[in-house]
């Protein structure tokens, strides 16, 4: 069930209603637990055993495991990780032309790629350590908080991946009165102009990427492309994300943030604090540090982030693309580490008229480096990537587009640049005040103006 | 307690909410009024640039549904596309050629609306393409599709920023450009010969030719025409056996436009695309036949 899709608002305004429902009270949480299980069949019955069976077994090993054994911790990480491996790596030695049978394994190999798998796995997995620190202080939890905590229908899809710890003491008691009716409105209409304005109109554009019908681009042309699917990734996972912050609150959950305007990072570290942060906290605190972080030297360090950033691509999806932009970030983040004291000497020594032009030139600069990686996202098949880069750089005269075409892709992109760079007007007094009306004039221009039905982008991972 | 973990949203609650968001939803809807006024007020969509050829067919589509009664129509497929409106000199002309799409698909959507053209030009080179009917569902009542389909901000840029129109004398004054198209021309054979065409021409064919007998029962003309194009590519089998069921399917001689164009003047992108030169003077050959 689509966030933007009517059936999705139905369910969301009935689901609201029984939530505070007096009666219901005393089953609010098997209540979310019950809406999340629908939302998820609606679109993958087949496979919500699959899901079931990952809840109840991640269940099962974390009961184990605060028993005393941590092996049970373990066990259940190798079970989860080896679902996620099984249904989403196993096209990497299964061609889809394969013969398959009809014994268990045959028919467990047919099965698709289920929604949002990454991401409960990773939620799974947040579980077991979480409760399972020896430092922790979290109670032993019910089942149905697990169930809650795993599938509820905001996150379940695609995030944001929110921590054990971080959420399991949001569970209790929920009043009707003490819905935070502002900042769910805020993010929700935020969330949804960006989709359908911004994502959806410029996926229209960025369809000319494809490798069909990007013989034709200028290599001017295939440049603006990759800077407008820049904005349509932001748009649309920002999209997502608000939306998901915004329902969630509706419910008094908080989720965290997964974006503080990224293309203003000024080095690449920075970027990965700004873009998709409940992914990097996660790989940060469940791989990276356990894997030594920087304590131990710098050539350990080196290879943890590629590591990290290799594996963070292939989460993504099984594909040489998606590897090759990990890598690329796992580098960047790797050449750029022993220049970043230096930097910062230089910010606070320099002028600073002089301070500022470097920073915006470095702005600039990580912004069209991450610009250039997405590439490898919206041709994930290696050949197809490289081919859009050579035509990048190799000289032929082709027609270019309208004048009003480039007009209209800048006016779809405005709002992630205005959100950019205008960000902090925001807090100001004056705004506070006009922000009624202007959330008004987003959901109409949302509506009016909406770009062709199209799927978020992070639905595929 | 974790519950403070600074990564979790900041909720920033407002004195009176409802108040608040009695404001946020009475702006939009007071917006939405304005434009379902606006909307209704709105005679006819300029064509801007397609940015897919699905946006290219909905554009062209609601420009022919909500605009005037044109004195001549133009039906057929990308390669008729190629004709611009500007360069027609009976005006209203609308140029509802579909890229990608059929004949077909304009002449249901023409026979569907209450007023017809004048005049009717089909270009018939394909005919295999299945048409659309769903496109033609949507525009059973103009309101709904300028509800439906009315973009304030895509309107204006459209109708700020005209296409790119290059002078028609300057055009025919200029000598004709050449374009390398061999390569092209060869894997469009190649592509043709394998296409399985005849039998969904044949019923293609029979049901233009049907509508065009209830068109020209409601008063317009109807002629069909097949556009030119490199020898090479005329001259196969598949443009050769389709012009011949259409032929077959609208027996009357007089239903056929003969252009007379200086076919040495002519150039094609890819062989069957003329460039636009060429379309001006293949237009001017249409105008001349179907007044003649």
């Amino acid at each position: 069930m689509s966030f933007t899709s009517w059936p999705f608002a139905l369910f969301v305004a009935l689901i609201f209603l029984l939530y505070y429902a007096p009666w219901l009270r005393r089953w609010r949480v098997w209540l979310l637990v019950a809406g999340s299980i629908f939302f998820y069949a609606w679109d993958q019955w087949r496979l919500l055993p699959l899901l079931l069976a990952t809840v109840l077994g991640t269940h099962a090993c974390l009961i184990l495991a605060m028993r005393g054994s941590r092996a049970w911790m373990w066990a259940g990480i190798a079970f989860n990780l080896s679902v996620l491996a099984f249904f989403k790596y196993k096209f990497l030695i299964l061609s889809p032309s394969t013969h398959l049978g009809d014994g268990w394994l045959d028919v467990l190999l047919r099965l698709p790629l289920p929604i949002g798998i990454s991401f409960f796995v990773f939620h799974n997995i947040s579980l077991l350590v979480d409760f399972t620190r020896p430092d922790s202080t979290l109670p032993k939890p019910k089942l149905s908080e697990v169930f809650f905590y795993i599938i509820f229908f905001p996150q379940l899809v695609s995030g944001p991946i929110t921590r054990a710890r971080s959420f399991f003491p949001q569970i209790g008691e929920k009043l009707f009165r003490d819905v935070d009716w502002a900042s769910a409105a805020r993010w929700i209409i935020a969330g949804y102009f960006m989709k359908l304005f911004c994502a959806n109109n410029l996926s229209q554009f960025t369809s000319y990427m494809d490798p069909k019908l990007n013989g034709t681009l200028s290599s001017l042309d295939r440049a603006f492309f990759l800077l407008l699917y820049s904005f349509q990734i932001y748009a649309d996972f920002f999209g997502y994300s608000a939306i998901a912050i915004g329902l969630a609150l509706l419910f008094g959950y908080r989720l965290p943030v997964n974006f503080r305007r990224p293309y203003l990072a000024r080095s690449f570290a920075d970027f990965w604090s700004r873009w998709h942060i409940s992914l990097s906290t996660w790989l940060k605190n469940y791989l990276y540090v356990p894997l030594g972080g920087n304590r131990h030297g710098h050539a350990r360090t080196y290879a943890n982030l590629l590591i990290v950033m290799g594996l963070g691509g292939l989460w993504h999806g099984a594909g040489l693309g998606y590897l090759l932009w990990g890598l690329v970030h796992g580098a960047l983040l790797a050449i750029e580490r022993p220049f970043l004291d230096a930097e910062q000497r230089f910010q606070n020594r320099a002028p600073k008229w002089l301070a500022r032009i470097a920073s915006w030139g470095r702005i600039a600069f990580v912004f069209a480096v991450v610009s250039w990686a997405w590439l490898f996202f919206k041709l994930p098949r290696f050949d197809d990537a490289t081919a859009y880069l050579h035509g990048m750089f190799t000289h032929a005269p082709r027609p270019g587009f309208a004048a009003s075409f480039y007009v209209l892709a800048l006016l779809y992109s405005a709002p992630v640049i205005v959100q950019h760079v205008c960000g902090w007007m925001a807090q100001r007094e004056w705004f506070r005040r006009i922000e009624p009306a202007f959330l008004g004039l987003l959901i109409f221009v949302a509506i009016v103006e909406c770009g062709p039905e199209t799927a978020f982008i992070y639905f595929q991972f | 307690m974790s519950i403070d973990d600074p990564s979790l949203v900041i909720p920033e609650p407002v004195p009176q909410p409802f108040r608040w968001l009695s404001l946020t939803l009475a702006t939009g809807m007071i917006s939405l009024t304005a434009y379902l006024a606006a909307s209704n007020g709105v005679r006819d969509f300029p064509v801007g640039p397609g940015l897919t050829t699905d946006d290219t067919i909905r554009q062209k589509v609601n420009h022919y549904a909500l605009g005037e009664r044109p004195r001549l129509a133009v039906l057929g497929s990308s390669l008729a596309d190629r004709l611009p409106e500007r360069f027609f000199t009976l005006t209203p002309t609308r140029n509802l050629a579909l890229p990608g799409g059929s004949p077909l698909t304009g002449m249901m959507l023409v026979e569907s609306l209450a007023s017809t053209p004048g005049t009717i030009v089909v270009e018939i080179n394909v005919l295999d393409r299945k048409p659309r009917p769903e496109l033609i569902e949507r525009y059973r009542s103009p309101a709904l599709v300028r509800l439906r389909e009315f973009k304030p901000l895509r309107t204006a840029v459209n109708a700020l920023l005209p296409l790119n129109a290059n002078d028609a004398r300057k055009l025919r004054a200029k000598p004709p450009h050449d374009y390398d198209t061999a390569t092209l021309i060869r894997h469009s054979l190649v592509a043709l010969d394998r296409r399985a065409f005849e039998a969904p021409t044949r019923e293609h064919a029979t049901e233009i030719a049907r509508i065009a007998d209830v068109l020209e029962a409601r008063g317009s003309r109807v002629f069909f025409v097949q556009l030119p194009m490199d020898p090479a590519l005329e001259q196969s089998r598949y443009f050769t056996r389709t012009k011949q069921i259409m032929q077959d399917a609208a027996a009357r001689p007089d239903r056929w436009l003969d252009l007379r164009v200086e076919r040495g003047q002519l150039r094609w992108i890819d062989g069957a695309h003329l460039d636009e030169r060429s379309a001006l003077l293949v237009i001017e050959a249409i105008e001349q036949a179907v007044q003649h």
